[in-house]
């Protein structure tokens, strides 16, 4: 026995029993067999229940087909549902008309070229205003730049410290290999000490950096943003660049060189302690090539770059999450973004100083 | 299948709670709640902020264990319901949260969607018909397209109770439906909650401080206060009754 039925019998469809969305299904079917026919009118005088299944169904069935038939019989119940339920009027989704490509190659240069000056902006003003820092010390709060040296620094040592191991050992047994063959074993301490001071340490530290503290202050940002924190510090006449993104900047250009430094040291000592195993350097002979070939400049260029590459990451954090909308999607969309564009935008002034070597 | 029920049933419990006590930390939240709510009623639950109706909310949707006391729900005891019981439940019932809770990543039209997906066997057409309905009924029809976070936090709700709406549960429960409502929209929801209840036959559990929407819809109040219902009965009842806090409350609203 079938909860529910539909047949056609002249231009009056019936329906009878339980209408609901454990049958509109089956209904739907039906009907669809019956083929493409005028309907005058519905006639639901032996429906029992129906629900808001069952009023979308009925819908469906009257706008299908040209003029509206009407629903007659329908029992009290059935009728008020019906009723509150009326979807008549329901507009249906209006068309979006689509630009042509040129208008929206013009749309994504001219977004393109806001969100660049937009950057520049922002950037601009959380350089002044860490310049202005010693003189601007009650715009932000005490320990705050205390607090960032700890969370993107002190935290960071052992990740870095360890991966630049990593980094020494296997420079140091990539060469080792190669340069056995032409018994140039001492050159080792060469290219270890250039590779890892001028281009290792700084581009690892750097986007450990990014990875783990670019996306911490992309991600507050975007938090206080979408929370209206920033909103609310503005209204207290506090403003968001000096109290909030000033200290991380400070912070960052505190942490990066002293970790950037750990890098390097860290580095050639692991790679000091595998080329005394793998082809028997001698750890003074280590030691005084190396003061020999290793020299200020090397050392001030890769800490130099780290600089750059921590305002870089605070830079686009800061806009990324300036930039965030949509609730808690936002915050984690905004991270991801941060912590891309900032590895992005590391590599890229990396290799703009590459070209600063070949002068 | 869950058959749908037929009609309100006098006197049969849609949600009955005996001696239900909750801590946390060393707070006592609940102290010894025993309540029933009925089949086809609107139930008001009173109670000062931080009195614990959300906690008791979180009970009844059986997103909280209880700790000590028995809940049960639609005939279902949810202290040793299996998950898949518990599904079968929560499938029953609707939930229109306090702060919304609309999935941040979909179109209010796809929140409203996803109940009927998920759990319904249905055409796309009539799917989609009915989710226009349940957003016309909120008065959200011209936004079907547009994200939560670009929405209003009154438009927000109403969503949410679209959503809630989709599957036409047997039992409703709304947490502060019309806070951060202007008058009249809360006014015209709490217009809605009653047709939906004397239409579809629907229990509704509706926790509120809004005295106003509390004297429009509720057939029965509960007075939560401490951890404890310190008074139940219809509205005549509560402006009649002589528990020191429940007066407290009334009076603190003209
Ligand atoms: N997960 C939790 N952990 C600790 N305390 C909680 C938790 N949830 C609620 N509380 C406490 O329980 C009390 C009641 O909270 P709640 O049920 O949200 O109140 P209401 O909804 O009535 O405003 C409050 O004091 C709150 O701090
Ligand atoms: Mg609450």
């Amino acid at each position: 026995m079938m909860r529910a039925t539909i047949r056609l019998s002249g231009s009056s469809l019936t329906i009878t029993g339980t209408v609901d969305r454990t049958t509109v299904s089956e209904l739907h079917r039906a009907y669809r067999k019956l083929g493409r026919m005028r309907v005058a009118s519905i006639d639901v005088a032996a429906v029992d229940r129906i629900d808001s299944a069952g009023v979308a169904f009925l819908d469906e069935i009257r706008s299908g087909s040209g003029d509206p038939p009407a629903i007659v019989g329908a029992k009290e119940a059935v009728q008020g549902l019906i009723d509150l339920l009326d979807t008549g009027s329901v507009p249906a989704r209006p068309e979006v008309a689509r630009e042509p490509w040129l208008g929206r190659l013009g749309g994504v240069l001219i977004d393109g070229w806001q969100a660049a000056a937009a950057q520049l902006r922002l950037s601009s003003a959380i350089m002044f205003w860490s310049l202005a820092a010693p003189l601007d010390r009650r715009s932000r709060r005490r320990g705050a730049i205390a607090a960032q040296c700890r969370t993107i620094g002190s935290s960071a040592v052992p990740i870095v410290g360890f991966l630049s191991l990593i980094i020494g050992v296997i420079v140091v047994l990539q060469a080792v290999l190669q340069l056995r063959q032409f018994g140039a074993d001492i050159f080792v301490v060469d290219l270890l000490a250039l590779s890892v001071s001028r281009e290792m340490g700084p581009l690892i530290t750097a986007i450990v950096v990014a990875g783990r503290s670019g996306s911490a202050i992309a991600a507050q940002i975007a938090t206080m943003k979408v929370t209206e924190e920033l909103d609310a510090l503005t209204v207290m006449a506090l403003d968001p660049v000096r109290y909030v993104m000033v200290p991380m900047l400070i912070g960052m250009l505190i942490s990066i060189p002293l970790l950037t430094a750990l890098s390097i040291m860290v580095g050639i000592v692991g790679g000091m302690v595998v080329s005394a195993i793998t082809v028997g350097l001698a750890f003074e002979t280590f030691i005084a090539r190396l003061t020999d070939v290793l020299g200020f400049i090397d050392l001030f260029i890769g800490i130099g770059k780290s600089f750059f590459f921590g305002a870089a990451i605070v830079f686009t954090a800061c806009y990324c999450g300036m930039r965030s909308h949509g609730g808690s999607e936002g915050v984690g969309r905004a991270t991801t973004q941060s912590v891309v564009a900032s590895i992005f935008a590391v590599i890229a002034l990396d290799a703009v100083f590459s070209l600063f070597y070949l002068i | 299948m869950i058959e749908p029920i037929d009609g309100p049933e006098p006197e049969q419990a849609a949600v009955s709670i005996h001696d239900l006590r909750v801590r946390f930390g060393d707070t006592d939240v609940l102290r010894g709640v025993s309540a029933r709510f009925v089949r086809g009623e609107i139930a008001v639950v009173l109670g000062a902020s931080g009195s614990g109706k959300t906690t008791l909310l979180k009970h009844i949707l059986g997103l909280l264990r209880p700790q000590h006391g028995r809940v049960e729900v639609l005939g279902v005891e949810l202290a040793d319901a299996t998950e898949s019981e518990l599904a079968a439940v929560r499938r029953r019932m609707g939930v229109l949260f306090q702060q919304g809770a609309l999935l941040n990543s979909a179109t209010v039209f796809e929140n409203v969607r996803i109940p009927l997906e998920q759990h319904a066997l249905l055409p796309e057409a009539v799917m989609d018909r009915i989710v226009r309905t349940k957003l016309a009924l909120v008065g959200l029809e011209s936004s079907e397209a547009a994200l939560p976070s670009e929405l209003s936090g009154g438009m927000r709700k109403r969503a949410s109770l679209a959503r809630a709406l989709a599957l036409d549960p047997d039992l409703l429960l709304c947490d502060e439906p019309s806070s951060g409502l202007d008058p009249v929209t809360a006014r015209s929801l709490d217009q809605l909650l009653r047709d939906l209840q004397r239409r579809l036959g629907m229990t509704m559990i509706v926790i509120s401080h809004d005295m106003a929407g509390m004297r429009r819809t509720a057939d029965r109040v509960f007075f939560l206060q401490r951890g404890q219902i310190v008074f139940t009965g219809t509205v005549d009842e509560a402006d009649a009754c002589e528990v020191q806090e429940v007066r407290d409350f009334l009076s603190a609203a003209v």
